[in-house]
């Protein structure tokens, strides 16, 4: 595999799965890399413990940049898919030192949005985020394997993975959709 | 810096986690909630929000940083399938010199489509020379090293 954050590097800090390293093409003078160690694409693609480990990373690496360099604030970035900046196929969390001249602005115009439109967000998501969590995780561990992924039964997912719920029957179309939501996220890795 | 110590009569983020002041909720769990920012960069920009009040990131203890994470990327998840969104910034300001502005440490999670007319998430690119680069690592190395002695 060609991918850049895969080939072994000199590291600041790793444990059992992720690792974090100094930018090749730092933004900042102290600009940090933290990723998992197993290769993926995007946020969706990594299961739920290792997404915490890369997250406390994160937060470990900035509190060592803020103490080390004495930086004067830091920012911590994930940029989740070619739309949002993501230009190495392997998600990471970039750790920026920050201080007040450095001329890097992180601002947006905010969107003037009515009332009902506001409205109708916060339904939507609240409806999704009610929704029970899939294991759909672990299912894109591995994405470039989609394919193959499609004529394996559904319980060979990791150790954390529990049991389907739903009947063989019903898990079916189910599957099916998911399939193609995963194919439409694997078209936005860069 | 902002202020460190619990401030939950000044910090209006710990007066809307706590009711006193309306929001659009659209995620909570045990130690934090999720509400759409009343000024989004793009429709559906969500802020996370720890129900404790803690100034900044390195302040925020392990569990709770692991809950923030599992929300943000539910909600990440949430945008692209609900909102139909492409990608999603997440993003933290540790202090004013980081673009902080509140004094509630908080997560930005953004919905992104293909030319919106965000442009700031695309870092500049620069290049150490090997003198500087080895002093940095060396010093960022032996604190990180200390840290988890």
């Amino acid at each position: 595999m060609s991918c850049e954050y895969c080939k072994p590097r000199k590291l600041i800090y790793e444990d059992d799965k992720t690792a974090a390293f100094m930018s090749d093409e730092p933004a900042t003078i102290g600009h940090l890399v933290v990723i998992p160690k197993n290769h993926a694409p995007i946020l969706e693609a990594l299961d739920d413990g290792t997404t915490e480990k890369l997250f406390l990373a994160a937060n470990k690496v900035s509190l060592a940049l803020l103490e080390s360099i004495k930086c004067e604030g830091t920012n911590i970035i994930i940029n989740n898919g070619i739309e949002a900046g993501q230009d190495v196929p392997h998600i990471s969390i970039q750790v920026l030192s920050r201080r007040n001249d450095d001329g890097i602005f992180f601002e947006w115009a905010g969107k003037k949005l009515t009332e009902e439109q506001m409205a109708t967000i916060e339904l939507q998501l609240k409806e999704e985020l009610a929704k029970p969590v899939a294991k759909k995780e672990e299912l894109i561990k591995e994405p470039k394997q989609d394919s193959k992924q499609e004529s394996k039964p559904s319980a060979d997912k990791t150790s954390d993975a529990k049991p389907a719920e739903a009947k063989p029957e019903d898990a079916k179309p189910k599957e099916a959709a998911e399939e193609s939501y995963l194919t439409r996220q694997l078209r936005r890795i860069p | 810096m902002p202020d460190e110590k619990p401030n939950t009569e000044q910090c209006i983020f710990c007066q809307i986690i706590s009711g006193k002041v309306s929001s659009r909720k659209v995620y909570e769990d045990e130690r934090c909630v999720g509400i759409l920012d009343i000024n989004p960069a793009n429709p559906g920009h969500v802020l996370i929000l720890p129900k404790a009040h803690h100034g900044l990131s390195p302040m925020v203890p392990d569990d709770e940083m692991m809950a923030l994470a599992i929300a943000a990327k539910r909600i990440s998840f949430a945008q692209i399938r609900a909102l139909n969104a492409q990608s999603t910034n997440i993003f933290i300001a540790n202090g004013a010199a980081a673009g902080q502005k509140a004094p509630h440490m908080m997560i930005h999670v953004i919905p992104r489509k293909e030319k919106d007319g965000i442009s700031c998430f695309t870092l500049p690119k620069n290049k150490l020379n090997t003198e500087d680069y080895e002093k940095l690592y060396k010093a960022i190395k032996t604190r990180m090293d200390e840290r988890m002695r």
